[in-house]
């Protein structure tokens, strides 16, 4: 591997200034009121995955004595410097935000903060009756006696510090802690005349705290709140039980260590050197904020209902045009290959192949790599419905999908209980692939039908992310899925595919060679084009490449959402590379790669980013899009997100990102215009149903 | 058979055939265990116009590392074996594919070759309810004949060429000379990737001295194939095999894309060179193989590529053709036995003659009359294709003793057939041509006589018929100088009536050989031997 650290940006600042892009929108008065908090508590939520994640493996790393530096050429300790003074920025502007734009403009929208003193008799009566049956009776306060033996507190929880004052004026002060746990009630609802009034959970028991010590003098209270190390996964040994090893992993994450404490900025200086003693925190762990901790469950404030002129337009899928909703799915599959772009257009076709597949009588095999998936999941309901048909039914359910472990060994346990054969992802590697295969008897002989997606088999997410779904029973492809998929689930070794690639096998080295052809044919002076949207892009060998290829002249435009450490536009490295990055409404996922070829252009969806883990670590498909009305659609969508000057920022050769254009003069929009498209392409087909009267025959009833 | 099987051939390596017909396409499935792999082929057919492959699976195992260096699979092999053919059974479940007349296990050297085959076999049987068939090399040369035979007829420059085809598998190397699409010597040498990465391992040899080592091996073996291929003239060599596909992977030419590539002699040397220098492991790690195919895949390359270099060539070519696929298409019985393929056998079998200086205008002359008896007693005896193939064959070599001596001259026929490789014929019917050319003059079959007593009843009888229409064809010439061309058969009244209905002249010597010989014909097919001219 080549490491030129002046050539590439950290990963972790990378991954803040994405989160900077995430909080700007919180701040762009064009985007509604109630988006702007929902995006806040977003980049809370965000922060503290990254200091679970990113932040814990890096104190790991440091804890460890490693001093490897990074291809940005940065030491672990050097990073968590930077990470530190970048978040206490970012942690600021983000309370500023909050307390002098959000606030008082919610309060104007009719969401109004109610202080303990601002109570009037009717809400402080409501107060006093939550305290007393909510509050006093599920809270427990914990004195502490001595810190090396408290009990434990969870991560991202709301806790309440009590500071008390000693027995006699010479006693030192004493404290206690209120850990909320579980208990989620974070806005309390007051009665009002008009719009919705609350007031915070904290800010009740700081008013309330001494009754909770009946004959003790409260000092003072203050709310905290704290983050721990999730970087753990389990051992890779032989003939280690990976269901139970996992759920000891789940068991261990409530207690690894802190990483990050968020501490309201009222708290004295003996209430801060007790929590720093408690949770074991250096001086740099801590974050003072001048607002609520936890902005992330802001979140639920953005649902409240009555306010929709403050939230986007409602957003429905349109049904797609490619199929009849009295068609069968296999049979419109057969038909034609389908590109569906969600969430303008619906998910339900994913989910009808599924079901369909459950109840039909000839279909003989489904296989499903299941990463994420939603609480009551339609998909997992669907392939228990088809085990228990009778069908041969093996589902990958990767049990180290970080954060969805617990509901994944959830449905892992209901899934083999029904019949379903489930394989726990693959040892050493994490199976984020998506992929499902229908095997159906035809009179034709057997017929595959294939599912890629680049996005999870989650319907509620299919609404709000940006993803594309392939379906197809082209043979080549479904052949090559199913030796991948007897691969990865142990039935055959890896063996030479047609047109799909995985990694960790061969996908890498297949997407350096696509970008080295368009580096040859710009070398000889042709033509060379690549268009690449990701969500993350770090791996140092990909940005070389692609840096070799701008410097030969091949025209590169990347369409990144997240992490990106490639320097765009820096003379005589990458100054062929545009970057640009969209933060809008929907979440962008899908992860589309276009290489010109010398005119034979070759588009692909994947499940992958372009990172280390991604390629070397993870079990990924690369799926080229073969269908020549599916590959134009595709790059239709490319160029759209391309052409977005108004949610699109460029990324600067630093890191940081300007608005792609201040101020428009012809203002484009990707994401409505995918709406727009959508819904003009269902309203064209429905006009096209309409002209047409299919009577219903008795005998079809 | 390979020892890596890069291609994921489904679509295209098996013969293109249309897509199955409408309502009655069912499943068909090949297993194979190999010396470092099981393999399965799951196809899909309408019984009549081919197999169309849809789905492979493959499966490492060590059965040629038992065999090859302990002489038996070890237990450990054995519960693997079993797991892995478990997990088949899941699968052809999942197909349907349940019943056994259409799911054929075979197994090639390193099974038959263990010295604990039959518990071995017993054991696969009780525990998956799997028969596992042994194959030996004359049925993978055939079906290997049978695989790219189409390749010889679409691409023109094979069409007059004389071509070697090699398959360098774990335990042996299949080698099959052709002259155009006629076969001019098939054997199988005993020059194994998986053999040759054992004597490595077993004189512990510095990798340094590996290449030459090997080199050493691979010459002493194919040495006899130079005296066998025409000198003088321009060989193409083709390579079948997984190690080869992969080989032409990493040189970038798409064997999944057509049906033969040409490599460079020169490349795949630099590239076997290139990977000699490699650790197992780095081998491995750098192209995502198993640790089984990276052991043997160098012996492999480099069996190839000395192989192309002794015949002089300076390309050669690699086929997606692999064993699985064309014993899924030999599944439906209508692909075997063809005339074109039962020509190849004969053709083997002249050359066999040739060999032992048998005279070829006497036996060919015998073998057509035994064919003109064979069916003219069809009624009688309802035997098949195979049937007459095999007395055809038997009569091309039932003098070739003579080569030895004169003195029970049939038991130096059966001895110098059963040593000898004929194309096409698998272990049985290789044994039924040699017990028929041996039993075709003097004592007639006896259970005293332990090759014949040793096969089975159906065996038996094809035999003694065989050999009792051998014996007349036999007699008829007599003279050796084949006045007796053209017959009739009539089977009346409880005898054969043969007419010979060229102008032959007098009949006196032919009618007093056949009161001897014609002995065993009557015993076995209950008829008496008329001879009778045609009326003039």
């Amino acid at each position: 591997m080549s490491e030129k650290p002046a050539e590439f940006l950290n990963r972790e600042l990378s991954w803040l200034e994405f989160n900077q892009r995430v909080l700007d929108e919180a701040s762009d008065p064009s985007v509604p009121l109630l988006e702007q908090l929902r995006f806040l508590a977003i980049t809370a939520s965000n922060l503290d995955e990254f200091f679970m994640v990113r932040v814990g493996s890096l104190l790991t790393s440091i804890r460890r004595g490693e001093t490897d530096v990074d291809s940005a050429g940065m030491a672990p300790l050097e990073q968590l410097t930077a990470i530190s003074n970048r978040t206490l920025k970012m942690v600021a502007d983000q309370h500023r935000i909050y307390l002098t734009t959000l606030e008082p403009q919610l309060a104007e929208a009719g969401i109004r903060r109610r202080r303990p003193h601002e109570l009037n008799e009717r809400q402080s009566e409501i107060v006093d009756s939550v305290f007393q049956e909510q509050l006093q009776a599920v809270l427990a306060p914990i004195a502490v006696h001595d810190p090396a033996r408290f009990p434990l507190l969870f991560g991202k929880t709301l806790n309440v510090a009590v500071q008390l004052k000693g027995k006699t004026p010479t006693d030192p002060f004493r404290f206690a802690v209120i850990p909320f746990g579980r208990f989620d009630l974070r806005f309390i609802t007051l009665p009002s005349g008009g719009g919705y009034e609350f007031i915070m959970t904290e800010d009740v028991i700081a008013m309330m705290a001494e009754r909770f010590f009946p004959g003790e003098e409260v000092v003072s209270t203050v709310p905290f709140r704290m983050t721990r190390n999730a970087d753990l996964s389990v051992s890779d040994d032989d003939g280690a039980d990976l269901l139970a090893e996992m759920e000891d992993v789940l068991d261990y994450r409530k207690d690894s260590f802190c990483t990050r404490l968020e501490l309201s900025d009222q708290v004295t200086r003996p209430m801060m050197d007790f929590l720093k003693t408690l949770l074991r925190l250096g001086e740099r762990d801590v974050y003072l904020v001048p607002g609520p901790v936890g902005l992330s469950d802001l979140s639920q404030l953005a649902d409240v209902s009555g306010f929709d002129l403050h939230l986007y337009p409602s957003w429905t899928a349109c049904d797609s045009p490619q199929i009849e909703m009295n068609e069968s799915i296999f049979d419109a599959i057969r038909s034609r290959d389908l590109l569906l772009h969600h969430p303008y257009e619906s998910f339900d076709p994913v989910l009808r192949l599924l079901s369909e597949a459950a109840e039909d009588r000839d279909v003989v095999a489904i296989k499903q790599t299941l990463y994420r998936t939603s609480r009551n999941s339609p998909i997992v309901k669907a392939l228990i419905r088809a085990a228990e048909n009778g069908k041969s039914v093996t589902a990958i359910v990767e049990l180290k999908a970080r954060f969805d472990e617990a509901r994944n060994i959830e449905w892992a346990k209901q899934l083999e209980y029904s019949g379903v054969q489930v394989i726990y992802g693959v040892r050493g590697l994490k199976t984020h692939a998506k992929a499902c295969i229908i095997v159906r008897r035809e009179p034709q002989g057997f017929q595959r039908y294939v599912h890629f997606g680049t996005g999870n088999y989650n319907e509620i997410t299919a609404r709000f992310y940006t993803d594309i779904s392939y379906m197809t029973c082209n043979r080549e492809l479904s052949n090559d899925a199913i030796t991948w998929f007897n691969a990865i689930t142990g039935s055959s070794q890896i063996q030479q595919l047609a047109q799909l690639e995985s990694a960790p096998i061969g996908m890498r080295e297949k997407l350096v060679e696509m970008i080295s052809v368009e580096t040859e044919r710009a070398r000889n002076g042709d033509q060379g084009r690549i268009i690449i949207k990701l969500n993350s892009l770090a791996d140092p060998d990909m940005i070389t490449a692609l840096y070799k290829a701008s410097q030969a002249g091949v025209q590169i435009q990347l369409n990144v959402r997240g992490i990106c450490c490639l320097r765009p536009g820096v003379p005589g490295l990458s100054e062929n590379i545009t970057l640009t990055s969209i933060i809008d409404r929907f979440l962008e996922h899908a992860r589309i790669l276009y290489f010109h070829h010398g005119g034979d252009e070759r588009v692909f969806i994947s499940s992958a980013d372009w990172m280390p883990r991604n390629l070397d670590r993870r079990v990924e498909l690369l799926v080229p899009i073969l269908d020549e009305h599916c590959k134009r659609r595709a790059i239709s969508i490319l160029k759209a997100c391309l052409r977005d000057n108004v949610r699109a920022r460029r990324i600067q050769p630093d890191g940081s990102s300007l608005r792609a254009e201040a101020m428009p003069s012809r203002p484009f929009r990707s994401q409505l215009e995918f709406q727009r498209r959508a819904r003009e392409a269902a309203d064209n087909a429905f006009e096209r149903n309409r002209t047409t009267f299919e009577p219903v025959e008795p005998s079809s009833l | 058979m390979s020892s890596i099987d890069a291609g994921s051939e489904v679509t295209r390596a098996v013969a293109p055939v249309e897509p199955a017909r409408a309502q009655n396409a069912y499943p068909l499935a090949v297993i194979e265990l190999g010396t470092s792999a099981i393999r399965m082929a799951i196809g899909e057919t309408d019984g009549s116009s081919g197999v169309r492959v849809i789905e492979q699976l493959v499966r490492g195992v060590s059965l040629g590392k038992d065999t090859f260096t302990d002489r038996e699979i070890h237990r450990k092999t054995v519960q693997q074996c079993v797991k892995v053919l478990k997990s088949y059974r899941r699968k052809l479940n999942e197909y349907q594919c349940t019943e056994s007349s259409h799911i054929r296990v075979v197994a090639t050297s390193a099974v038959r070759e263990a010295a604990n085959r039959l518990e071995f076999l017993d054991r696969i049987y009780i525990a998956t309810g799997f028969a596992v068939e042994l194959i030996d090399d004359a049925e993978i040369a055939r079906v290997t004949y049978l695989g790219v035979r189409p390749l010889l007829q679409t691409h023109p420059e094979l069409r007059d060429a004389t071509t070697v085809v090699a398959e360098v598998g774990g335990g042996n190397t299949e080698i099959l000379v052709l002259q155009g699409k006629d076969i001019l010597h098939s054997q199988p040498y005993r020059l194994g990737s998986l053999r040759l990465q054992q004597m490595l391992v077993k004189y512990q040899t510095a990798r340094t001295r590996a290449g030459t080592i090997m080199l050493g091996q691979i010459d002493r073996t194919l040495e006899p194939l130079l005296d066998i291929v025409p000198s003088g003239r321009e060989v193409e060599f083709m390579a079948l095999g997984g190690d080869m596909r992969f080989a032409a992977k990493i040189l970038q030419l798409d064997v999944l894309h057509s049906e033969l590539v040409r490599i460079s002699v020169a490349d795949l040397e630099k590239l076997t060179r290139q990977l000699m220098n490699l650790t197992v492991d780095r081998v491995m790690r750098k192209y995502h193989i198993e640790l089984s195919q990276a052991e043997t895949l160098v012996p492999a390359l480099l069996a190839n590529v000395r192989a192309a270099q002794l015949l002089g060539c300076r390309e050669m070519l690699v086929t997606g053709f692999n064993l699985r696929d064309a014993l899924l298409q030999g599944m439906l019985r209508s692909s075997v036995w063809s005339t074109d393929f039962c020509d190849q056998i004969v053709n083997s079998s002249l050359e066999l003659a040739r060999k032992y200086q048998v005279d070829l205008v006497h036996s060919q002359h015998v073998a057509e009359l035994a064919v003109q008896l064979f069916r003219g007693l069809q009624s009688e005896h309802r035997m098949d294709k195979r049937c007459e193939t095999l007395l055809y064959v038997a009569a091309l070599l039932h003098a070739t003793g003579l080569f030895v001596g004169t003195s029970s001259y049939h038991k130096h026929s059966f001895y110098l057939i059963m040593h000898s490789e004929l194309f096409g014929l698998n272990l049985l019917d290789h044994t039924l041509v040699a017990l028929i050319a041996r039993y075709h003059r003097r004592a007639a079959p006896k259970p005293t006589h332990e090759p014949f007593a040793r096969m089975d009843r159906d065996s038996r009888v094809i035999v003694s018929r065989l050999a009792g229409i051998l014996r007349v064809a036999v007699a008829l010439d007599h003279s050796s100088n084949q006045r007796v061309r053209d017959i009739q058969c009539l089977v009346e009244k409880g005898r054969l009536v043969v007419t010979v209905t060229n102008s032959s002249g007098d009949l006196s010597l032919e009618r007093m050989e056949l009161q001897q010989q014609a002995a065993l014909l009557e015993d076995t097919f209950g008829l008496s031997v008329l001879l009778r001219e045609a009326p003039r």
